[in-house]
């Protein structure tokens, strides 16, 4: 036996997802419809103010909020529109994504909504690659490329892309694979992609490096988060990309969604996007989210983008790699040396020196860094906590030293 | 004396027991991490080297498009390259997942509704020259390159081989057809395994598209293991929309969901189902019956 609680609404066709979307979708409001004899009807959440971020991204000149959205995952329109008219502006997907379902899906979302509302990046698989050696084989043709960025284009209903990729490059041949360059070229000559870039999952850094000699990408998508153990070589690549005019997208912020292997500790998405958006050279990121609560969390880490101790603890910081060289860049404990010093920077000097033997590098750093050597004599006990257990004194004593070094000794 | 005897028969059995539970283990092992040896077919030879990737390293061969496969319970993917005398080269890959509903998940993620359907394995079709096969816990896809004429004919043969190879049962999950046939979009039923209706407490659920006139519309069923689950998960949405009300045993409610607009939720026995998308809420509401005729029985 069915129990029926159903009355009529007074007007359904002015409460059709369109209208309701763009009046109540950005609060958390909903309501049940009951009977007027059963319960009075409670009102939906008026809609609620948003703080966005806006950065540039680079020499494209496109302004978009510190947050977009990863498109990936959602197989759900009303994510997508949710998204929009919640501000966001970048969507990033992929001709591989779903078998061009995902494309199709945005496209079937953004037909309703201005085209310079938003900020449409796909992209597009180089072709047949060795996945020993990263690199291109004599099958990848430009042709075919053209032919499956064609493809996403009709997917998309679009005329034009604006940022264009060239899909996860982990190596600095396939970066500047000739014939993809000229593919890549005409497009935007075209008038069919406005920008181009590269997506790099791994081995960062030398595909950037390769992007920033090239002069011809406009946007690096790259792979950054908390528990990269090159993180301040990554930092360093993308600091130079965005002085070279590039783009910097940001992805894996959340890295798997866990601390731990065993998938017992969800990362806090606010600390993890916190930590990346501390670094000014990352305009943007594209977390990719699923649900309505995820998109929410995301979009509220813009309200405060200060990266906090408590952001250090939640993400564990201070256990990675306990004992290790790298530095994460944390910056807290600028606030608790009453010496000023750049120590972060310091610690790079160090990693370099003692991890990776390029004794010249640190000291060049060092030297650049306007430090005395005997500065952390005026404190008898250092007063810096790092979060990764660095006795800073010593590393700062060690790493100092090779200011008074002759540079020819390093040659 | 008998107390030896019967020592040595606890020892015996014992070992007998052990045999069996690491007997049970090692064909687990095996299961899982076999080579399959792929047949030749036709003119056409495997390579040597067939790439096996697991869940730890998908991400090398698809790339972000892992995530997904991931949601799905993915467990390994074989690629294996098939070449002719010609050197003409055909792609196979083959996705195992836990079972055949996440199988059938993940394959509705990504199937072309208007691709050249075939009757091989649960279901099959082409799209273009490439061929993509349901069979049991496998999503099969071929990949042709240059084949010209004859790519359609190669690609049914590889599909029947391979399906065979695989020997799985053919079923579709039975919930597909509660959903109502009229005015379905075609092969739009999909097994949602993670949120839902973008809500993350909507998992393991269906939802199939329908056109009526301009509009589009959803609908859903999530079966849960229990009753009181499924009381659970019906009121767990409510009170998401902000409001409380008290849950009768089978109910429909009329609701305007913050993301979906107006639309109708409904609950009987183990399943929680609805729709959202229709202005006129009555033909939603008709609509629903009938998922409700073929699920409440």
């Amino acid at each position: 036996m069915k129990l029926i609680i159903e009355v009529n609404m007074n007007n359904p066709k002015s409460l059709n997802r369109r209208n309701f979307l763009k009046t109540a979708a950005a609060g958390l409001g909903g309501y049940v419809i009951l009977s007027p004899d059963k319960t009075a009807e409670p009102e939906p959440n008026p809609p609620k103010k948003r703080k966005i971020v806006y950065r540039t991204l680079g020499k494209t000149g496109i302004k978009v909020p510190v947050i977009s959205m990863g498109v990936m995952n959602a197989d759900n329109p009303n994510l997508v529109k949710t998204a929009l008219d919640n501000g966001i502006v970048l969507l990033d997907t992929a001709w591989s994504y779903q078998r061009g379902k995902n494309e199709k899906m945005i496209g079937s979302v953004i037909k309703d909504y201005p085209r310079d509302s938003y900020v449409i990046a796909t992209k597009i698989p180089g072709g047949h690659v060795n996945r020993q050696t990263g690199l291109f084989t004599e099958e990848t043709t430009g042709e075919d490329f053209i032919k499956k960025f064609n493809e996403s284009l009709e997917r998309l209903g679009l005329d034009y892309v604006d940022i264009l990729y060239l899909h996860n490059s982990w190596k600095r041949e396939a970066t500047l694979f000739e014939p993809l360059m000229k593919a890549m070229a005409a497009i935007k000559k075209e008038g069919r992609a406005r920008f181009l870039g590269v997506s790099t999952h791994r081995n960062e850094p030398e595909v950037i490096q390769a992007m920033i000699d090239s002069r011809f990408y406009d946007v690096i998508l790259t792979s950054y988060n908390f528990k990269q153990d090159h993180i301040e070589q990554l930092r360093e690549s993308i600091a130079k990309a965005a002085d070279a005019g590039l783009g910097i997208v940001g992805m894996k912020t959340f890295t798997g969604g866990y601390l731990d292997e065993k998938k017992t500790k969800p990362i806090d998405p606010k600390a993890a996007i916190r930590f990346v958006l501390k670094d000014k050279n990352v305009h943007t990121i594209i977390p990719g989210f699923t649900t309505f609560e995820q998109m929410e969390i995301d979009l509220s880490a813009m309200e405060d983008l200060t990266f906090t101790e408590k952001d250090s603890e939640l993400l564990e910081l201070g256990y990675n790699s306990p004992g290790g060289v790298y530095c994460q860049g944390c910056e807290i404990c600028l606030k608790q040396c009453p010496g000023h010093l750049p120590i972060p920077d310091l610690m790079r000097a160090h990693m370099y020196a003692y991890a990776y033997k390029n004794y010249g590098a640190a000291k060049d750093l060092v030297s650049s860094l306007n430090v005395e050597t005997n500065q952390c004599d005026d404190c008898s006990a250092c007063t810096v906590n790092c979060i990764k257990g660095f006795n800073i004194k010593q590393k700062f004593t060690e790493v100092v030293s090779l200011k008074s070094v002759p540079g020819r000794f390093f040659v | 004396m008998h107390k030896n005897i019967r020592v040595q028969i606890r020892i015996i059995v014992f070992f007998i027991i052990f045999l069996i539970i690491m007997g049970l283990f090692t064909n687990d092992i095996v299961h899982c991490e076999k080579l399959r040896k792929y047949p030749k077919i036709g003119r056409w030879k495997p390579l040597k080297d067939i790439q096996v990737y697991l869940a730890d390293n998908l991400f090398d061969y698809i790339n972000g498009a892992s995530e997904l496969y991931l949601s799905y319970e993915f467990q390994q993917l074989d690629v294996v390259y098939y070449k002719n005398r010609r050197k003409q080269e055909i792609t196979v890959e083959i996705y195992t997942h836990t079972s055949p509903l996440f199988a059938y998940g993940i394959y509705s993620q990504e199937r072309s509704p208007d691709a050249n359907y075939l009757n091989i394995g649960a279901e099959s079709y082409i799209d273009g020259s490439n061929l993509f096969i349901l069979t049991g816990k496998y999503y099969l896809k071929i990949y042709s390159y240059d084949l010209d004429d004859d790519a359609e004919a190669v690609l049914t043969e590889f599909a029947r081989s391979i399906v065979k190879l695989l020997n799985s049962d053919h079923s579709l999950p039975p919930l597909l057809s509660a959903f109502p046939e009229q005015n379905l979009q075609p092969k739009s039923i999909q097994f949602i395994a993670k949120n839902l209706l973008g809500y993350s407490f909507f998992s393991n659920g269906y939802q199939a598209f329908y056109d009526f006139n301009e509009e589009q519309c959803r609908l859903f069923i999530i079966k849960s293991a229990s009753i009181k689950a499924s009381n659970d998960l019906f009121k767990k949405y409510i009170l998401h929309i902000r409001h409380a009300p008290r849950i009768p045993g089978n109910a429909k409610y009329k609701v305007v969901d913050p993301y979906h607009g107006a639309g109708i939720i409904r609950k009987c026995e183990r399943y929680v189902y609805g729709g959202f998308g229709l202005s006129d809420i009555e033909q939603l509401s008709k609509l629903l019956d009938q998922v409700g005729d073929n699920i409440c029985r």
